[in-house]
């Protein structure tokens, strides 16, 4: 278009002695706007990229705030259970904090013969009896799963009594939530 | 036929290309919404089951059954790691200038393996001082083989780094967490 153009000034100038060139000019001027094809089709490409990445992480699994997971080379997918989360100053239980730690470790007053972690008891138990009335299909089919994450500085000292806890509370299938460990 | 100057036309013509601006406007706010949640950072989990304390007959039966297979324990010290089993001798391993031998626990695991490749389980017996980092990889150099290890098979890139994947290349496939 603009070569056309561009070439019918030039005659239009050379017949009229240059009366012209200024209009011929601007008819051949090309325009100075963004290349935004060239933009689209480098924004397509990432945009491509990023939705195969989106496939792949399973996101509706939520990493508790303050906390720190180890990493592992583990490629078990996250499944739906009753999460529980240690971190540095709390523990909580479906996001709902059930007792504060102190100094990394359980209160003295939270404990019962030095192990059992009694309001984290009582909190399993109620979820318990809830997940057994719910099913009401069948009573003995109580899974008893559990996902725990935990902050990876946490001294298994502390750990052991959230898991003799979960253990008498009959939630004996412990997973263990971590970060998948680049291959690359 | 070139036109007299007063002929021609003076309206501009209309842009006939097509308007991308909505379009890199549109991409833009996909873009950043993608970024966002790709930050997520993706979670895998361990299965980790704690021992149950048998109490029914039949349990009991199985658990006696069971004493035919290997028992192999990894105690987790301050120190390093010591692996006790019953078809070998206690092996010690003491922590390095890089920290704890997962590399030769994990090849030492590899031994023991091939003696008896039924076996499955291992008990991680931590100190109250191992951190849960530490308990992590003792699982993870207990839990498959290596690239390189005898008996390791190569996977095709379509079930590598898969669930799927978690059928080959076991080595202490059941890794449990004892002194709870």
């Amino acid at each position: 278009m603009g070569g056309g153009g561009g070439g019918g000034g030039s005659s239009a100038g050379s017949h009229h002695g240059g009366k012209y060139t200024k209009k011929s000019r601007s008819r051949t001027h090309m325009s100075t706007g963004l290349m935004l094809a060239s933009m689209l089709d480098i924004l397509m490409a990432i945009l491509f990229f990023l939705m195969k990445n989106y496939s792949q992480i399973q996101s509706d699994f939520n990493i508790g705030k303050d906390i720190s997971l180890p990493y592992s080379s583990s490629v078990n997918p996250p499944v739906n259970a009753l999460q529980m989360v240690v971190t540095q100053k709390a523990v909580l239980v479906d996001q709902e904090k059930v007792l504060d730690l102190v100094n990394g470790d359980i209160a003295k007053q939270d404990l019962v013969q030095g192990l059992l972690i009694k309001p984290l008891a009582l909190k399993l138990k109620k979820l318990k009896d809830r997940s057994v009335v719910q099913n009401d299909v069948d009573k003995k089919s109580f899974a008893g799963i559990i996902i725990m994450q935990a902050d990876k500085s946490l001294q298994f000292s502390m750990l052991k009594k959230i898991l003799y806890t979960a253990q008498l509370s009959d939630f004996v299938t412990l997973k263990l939530a971590v970060l998948k460990k680049d291959e690359s | 036929m070139a036109k007299k100057p007063s002929d021609r036309t003076h309206r501009s013509r209309p842009d006939d290309s097509l308007n991308l601006t909505p379009l890199i406007d549109m991409i833009t706010c996909l873009m950043f919404f993608l970024m966002m949640f790709a930050s997520i950072l993706p979670v895998v989990m361990i299965d980790a089951p704690l021992p149950k304390v048998a109490s029914t007959a039949e349990e009991v039966k199985q658990a006696k059954n069971d004493e035919a297979k290997m028992e192999v324990s990894i105690f987790i010290t301050s120190k390093g790691f010591q692996v006790k089993s019953d078809s070998a001798a206690e092996k010690s391993f003491t922590i390095g200038p890089k920290g704890y031998p997962y590399e030769d626990l994990h090849k030492y695991l590899v031994g023991l393996k091939t003696k008896r490749p039924s076996s499955k389980e291992l008990t991680l017996m931590p100190s109250d001082d191992t951190s849960y980092e530490v308990m992590i990889g003792a699982m993870d150099a207990s839990r498959e083989l290596y690239k390189g290890d005898t008996g390791y098979q190569a996977l095709s890139p379509e079930i590598a780094n898969k669930p799927e994947s978690q059928q080959f290349n076991r080595l202490f496939s059941e890794v449990s967490i004892g002194g709870v």
